[in-house]
């Protein structure tokens, strides 16, 4: 029997790529729990390497690392359950999107930053459509 | 987001990049001359502002390229699009006087369904209901028969011989002989037109020179027009559904009530089965009813809702959706146990209904189109993008159909009311699925019990074959065996030349009166049905079909011109069709896809037991857990349980099934098979 037409064959791609796409999600939400953490514990060196005046710009450093927190811990049940949990990881793939321009925007350091969360991004996004079809047709 | 009612502009039909003859329908000379219909008001229609967004996008985008062509994400929306635009542009009404809604008799029309289909649209109790018109998919003034001689210009004897006739079986590799049953099940639901007029002169068609057809003659009776009224006056020939149209098991049940009555009676007592259950024998299969439902006698045929053109694959559905239905009954009368057996009869045929048309859209469909595209849009259409276990969590999302689905969303006819149309009946035309020969073997060990050709596991011989294989080991072997794929020198031979009347020398060539069918009852010709639709045009042979053997071949048929070329003939040529043609994984041409998009979603959408109603308060909580909870697998599960291991790892059943190994297993006899499949 062609294994595209195999029950076990679709499904064990399906869990080839959720493995494929929780592996660089969960990568992805420790760099961001990372990087929130050390907004909130050092908010002037994060100033220093965007770019920032340290004076000014602490406060906004670290509400900006307590939401990297937040956003982070509101995706797990995303990495637990990508499939049954797509609209949450939908919203967070445009909210990088979103979070990508709006770096760019700013530049400076935020530059680097917009370039990293672009890439990844991209990435989860691929691996994401990729989960999407092998789901799909795993299905009847 | 409902929009406001209005009626809907969506830019014209689309611009095809040829010019369109200047009168598409002189090939049916019936047209010429006559008045054009007046069209009756169009009923407004409803569609959200953004699905009408989706059909303005689609149909810039289908100027660059057909749907299949564009990635995923643009190719989804696009069929969406379609959809739309063929909700305001391809559905006609062709009733113009109702036929009138009999008096229920004291059922409950808010919660069960009539047995002829009325009062399912409880402001048009007539809609849908047996004995109502066909509708059409195209406009009315296109849809004048044609007459001779264009009527048998080429010949539809010429074009069976030269086109269709079966030379090597080509089979589809990923679907099993069950798929075809199927949609043979599901078409015998919707839609049956009355026998042949046999008041009026039979059609000749013409014999091509050398033609060997019994006694160089072949006469095939004509369609029989419904009764014209005055509001009929310059309008085309319409014909009666003699089924209901509604997706409501009525092929299981019945389109009448005497004929509902007949499925209820004990086979061994004669008695009406007052517990709600179908008759079944004790072995579990179905009575017999030694003539078809119109009265034709056939020995050892049979008895079902409808059981004419009946074979062995017909038989095991039939068979195994009795047994469902009681095994419902069981269900719902351990649930409720204070029901009477009428009530128990009624919700179960609900819950019984609902569940053939789960099958048939999230299953049969995705099985023939067997792609991410294909699988998302019918899983969307019963249970939208958010999908089933969202839906099966949390219900729907608002009322639109996109997010949660067709199940649960309000009714809505859009442009006429509901009737299965006589376009959808031309590209439901799937006799090449058919195989010519059938081997019937021992699951346990693929054993051959029995071989037999087509025309000896049909009508009344197909309950031989239950005598003489046990019922598992049937199913078994239409579900190992491929059928013929949908392609051009496919058509089953056994069909060409069938002896109708039992070696009474009355033959019948099927393929002729498929082409004639589509003629006679003004279906347009492949690219005026195109240019209706919004899909490419071909100019060329070359342009239909990237097979240059089939080119030259249709090119000689039809006498260079592609104009003439029969919408059956045109779906099949495009099975080759790269650019064009049946979209990658699909089983059959995009041309049949589009009309499929639109009816498969009203046939849903227009029923009110599938929509408003479509809730436990109608079916009973255990009824609606049951439509959730069951699937064509989940049936042959608790009816077949000795299959199993076959069909355990098959994706969809309706993908061939493994085979059994040689030396594994017991002989099986049809006399012991046990019956598990609830009460008779």
């Amino acid at each position: 029997m062609n294994k595209t037409l195999s029950l076990a064959w679709t499904r064990a791609q399906a869990l080839s790529r959720r493995w494929d796409f929780q592996r660089l999600f969960l990568l992805v939400l420790t760099l961001d729990a990372l990087c929130g953490a050390a907004a909130l514990a050092e908010p002037a060196s994060t100033a220093s390497l965007l770019g920032l005046e340290a004076g000014s710009a602490t406060g906004w450093i670290q509400a900006l690392g307590g939401l990297l927190l937040l956003a982070a811990g509101l995706q797990l049940p995303g990495l637990s359950d990508p499939v049954g949990r797509r609209w949450g990881n939908l919203a967070g793939l445009l909210g990088r999107l979103v979070l990508c321009v709006l770096c760019l925007f700013l530049g400076g350091g935020f530059a680097l930053l917009a370039l990293v969360q672009g890439g990844l991004s991209l990435a989860l996004a691929v691996l994401y459509f990729q989960l999407f079809r092998a789901e799909l047709m795993s299905c009847p | 987001m409902k929009g406001a009612v209005e009626s809907l502009d969506l830019g014209g039909p689309l611009p095809q990049s040829d010019p369109p003859p200047s009168e598409p329908r002189d090939i049916g000379s019936a047209s010429a001359g006559r008045a054009r219909p007046s069209a009756p008001a169009p009923q407004p229609v409803r569609i959200p502002a953004t699905e009408r967004l989706v059909g303005w996008l689609t149909l810039r985008a289908s100027r660059i390229q057909a749907w299949h062509r564009w990635p995923f994400l643009i190719a989804v929306p696009m069929v969406v699009g379609h959809r739309t635009l063929m909700r305001v542009r391809n559905l006609t009404d062709t009733q113009t006087v109702p036929p009138p809604a009999p008096d229920p008799a004291g059922l409950d029309v808010r919660a069960a369904r009539t047995a002829d289909g009325s009062f399912n649209d409880l402001a048009k109790p007539w809609m849908g209901m047996a004995g109502a018109r066909f509708g059409r998919n195209m406009p009315l003034d296109q849809t004048f028969g044609e007459a001779p001689p264009t009527l048998f210009e080429p010949s539809p004897r010429l074009i069976s011989n030269r086109l269709l006739a079966r030379g090597a079986f080509q089979e589809v590799p990923y679907l099993n002989v069950l798929a075809a049953a199927w949609i043979q099940f599901m078409v015998h639901d919707w839609l049956s037109h009355e026998s042949g007029d046999k008041t009026a002169a039979p059609h000749e068609i013409p014999l091509p020179p050398g033609d060997d057809w019994p006694e160089g003659r072949m006469t095939v009776l004509p369609t029989k027009p419904d009764r014209r009224s005055a509001a009929d006056r310059g309008r085309p020939e319409a014909y009666a559904n003699v089924e209901t149209s509604w997706w409501d098991g009525s092929q299981i049940y019945g389109s009448s009530l005497e004929r509902q009555r007949a499925v209820r009676t004990d086979p061994e007592t004669g008695r009406f089965l007052t517990d709600g259950t179908l008759g079944l024998t004790r072995e579990g299969l179905l009575p017999l009813a030694h003539r078809t439902a119109r009265g034709k006698p056939d020995e050892n045929l049979e008895l079902a809702g409808v059981n004419g053109n009946w074979w062995i694959g017909l038989s095991v559905l039939h068979t195994l959706f009795a047994r469902e239905h009681n095994a419902i009954v069981d269900h719902l009368r351990a649930a409720y146990p204070d029901g009477s057996g009428e009530w128990l009869f009624q919700k179960a045929r609900l819950v019984n209904a609902a569940l053939t048309a789960k099958i048939h859209t999230v299953e049969w469909t995705p099985a023939l189109m067997n792609s991410p595209e294909g699988r998302m849009v019918m899983r969307g259409n019963f249970w939208g993008l958010l999908g089933e276990q969202y839906r099966r969590a949390f219900g729907r999302v608002g009322t639109g159909e996109i997010l949660s689905g067709i199940p649960g969303s309000p009714a809505e006819h859009h442009a006429a009311p509901y009737a299965m149309t006589e376009e959808f009946a031309a590209v439901y035309r799937m006799h090449s699925l058919m195989p010519d020969a059938f081997s019937f073997r021992r699951h346990a060990d693929d054993v051959e019990l029995l071989r037999r050709d087509l025309a000896k596991v049909a009508g009344g011989q197909a309950r031989e074959v239950h005598d003489r294989v046990a019922f598992d080991d049937v199913v078994y072997s239409l579900a190992t065996a491929k059928p013929g794929a949908l392609v051009l020198h496919n058509y089953p031979n056994g069909l060409r030349r069938l002896d109708r009347l039992d070696a009474s020398g009355v033959y019948f060539d099927m393929a002729a009166i498929d082409i004639l069918r589509d003629r006679e009852r003004g279906v347009p010709r492949y690219c005026a049905f195109r240019r209706h639709i919004d899909a490419h045009v071909p100019r060329t042979f070359a342009e239909l079909t990237d097979d240059p053997v089939w080119q030259a071949q249709l090119h000689e048929v039809y006498g260079g011109d592609i104009e003439k070329v029969d919408l059956l003939i045109g779906t099949l040529a495009e099975s080759r069709s790269a650019r064009y043609g049946s979209p990658p994984g699909f089983g059959f041409s995009d041309t049949a896809f589009r009309i499929f998009i639109l009816m498969a979603s009203r046939r849903l959408k227009s029923d009110r037991f599938y929509t408003e109603d479509f809730r436990p308060e109608i079916y009973t909580p255990a009824g609606f857990a049951w439509v959730q909870d069951n699937s064509l697998r989940t049936v042959l599960e608790r009816h077949c349980p000795a299959l199993h291991s076959a069909f355990a790892d098959a994706r969809n059943v309706f993908f061939p099934w493994r085979k059994g190994e040689a030396g594994t297993g017991a002989p099986s006899n049809p006399r012991e098979a046990p019956f598990v499949g609830g009460s008779r």
